[in-house]
């Protein structure tokens, strides 16, 4: 009976230890463990955008960007992005790859895959310079509200092409008004 | 004997209509799980996502006048969905310091991703007396947005589309400083 009553209270107080780690890494965003890839997941809508820029001829403008992207949970993403780059919108699929710390922070890289022209006419010669290689494009992004939206701002560089280098790509590589904007779970 | 047979086959045909019963609630329990779970799935959205009365704040980045100083224009939005692609409203529009209060209706579509898009039509614009809003009295102007549904319908994002602003008489990009606008304009909804 003696050791049954031990064997019991040891198992009482495994489980109230138990209980106890688990609810921390739940509790305390800033634990270890709290946050990871498995994080975000499924379809989110995002929107982000520069500040103003100066392009060589001394005109201002700036890039946007709508997004549609799905999770899967596991570092995996796919989507949609609309561009509205000066004026014109290019709407591009692309897929890639996050991931995420226990302490929230993350990346996101997008690989530009298809860029075709929207709008009116004079819309295709923008979006058509898009498609010379394989476009990516890189942001660091935080989790907020349990993983239900979360925050990104453009990496060094922001757009990178394995055929071109650092910083060469005009106005998208190293952006001196910084890309940044939210995602929120659809 | 007769009777008994009747009653097998009665019996028999009973069970099978059963059976598809319970096979087709399966079927459309497992199709409309699907919908709701997975949503990237088509039919996760649809205009009926975007319903009520949302309150809206949208802005371009900072675009250069003539005179070389820095310009820009924003839009406080109140705008009621009826879930059916029809949506009326307001637009308090400050156009370079000067405010115009436009009434609008228009349209809008949702795909099942969640993208779509909403083209609100200009009425008669209202302003201070300062009077700037009577030069864009003119008929016909509509502005033009891509969007993105959030949070089951209850927010989303928007985004000039290429043009923002059209107006019938005139051929695209020839509106003066609202068509391909360098800094674009975006903004976000949510529901009151």
């Amino acid at each position: 009976m003696k050791w049954s009553r031990i064997a019991f209270e040891q198992f009482r107080l495994l489980a109230v230890l138990a209980f106890a780690a688990s609810a921390s890494f739940v509790l305390v965003p800033g634990t270890s463990a709290a946050f990871s890839v498995g994080s975000i997941v499924g379809s989110y809508g995002c929107l982000g955008r520069t500040g103003g820029l100066v392009d060589s001829g001394g005109t201002i403008g700036g890039i946007s960007e709508l997004m549609r992207l799905v999770f899967d949970g596991a570092g995996n993403v796919k989507g949609t992005i609309l561009l509205g780059l000066e004026g014109e919108v290019c709407n591009i699929s692309a897929s890639g790859t996050y991931s995420v710390r226990g302490g929230g922070l993350g990346t996101l890289d997008l690989t530009w895959n298809t860029v075709t022209a929207t709008g009116d006419a004079d819309g295709g010669a923008n979006c058509a310079s898009l498609n010379a290689g394989p476009l990516s494009q890189h942001t660091a992004l935080v989790v907020e509200s349990g993983g239900r939206a979360f925050d990104l701002q453009a990496a060094d560089d922001f757009v990178t092409s394995p055929t071109v280098a650092a910083d060469t790509i005009s106005l998208l590589a190293d952006i001196t008004n910084p890309f940044v904007g939210s995602c929120k779970k659809q | 004997m007769l009777v008994t047979v009747r009653r097998d086959v009665v019996m028999k045909w009973s069970r099978i209509a059963t059976e598809q019963f319970r096979l087709l609630a399966v079927l459309v329990f497992a199709a409309s799980t699907t919908c709701v779970l997975v949503p990237g799935t088509t039919a996760a959205f649809s205009v009926g996502s975007l319903v009520g009365t949302y309150g809206c704040l949208g802005r371009t980045g900072a675009l250069t006048a003539s005179s070389s100083t820095t310009s820009g224009f924003s839009e406080i939005m109140r705008l009621n969905f009826d879930g059916a692609g029809a949506v009326k409203g307001r637009i308090i529009l400050n156009l370079l310091g000067e405010v115009c209060s436009v009434s609008v209706s228009g349209t809008y579509s949702v795909k099942p991703s969640g993208l779509g898009s909403l083209r609100l039509a200009w009425g008669t614009l209202t302003s201070d007396t300062d009077g700037a809003c009577a030069t864009l009295n003119v008929k016909g102007v509509a502005q033009h947005t891509a969007l993105v549904v959030e949070s089951s319908g209850d927010a989303f994002d928007f985004q000039a589309a290429d043009d923002f602003l059209t107006e019938p008489a005139q051929a695209p990009d020839s509106i003066s400083g609202f068509s391909d606008i360098t800094n674009p304009f975006v903004g976000s909804c949510k529901k009151e």
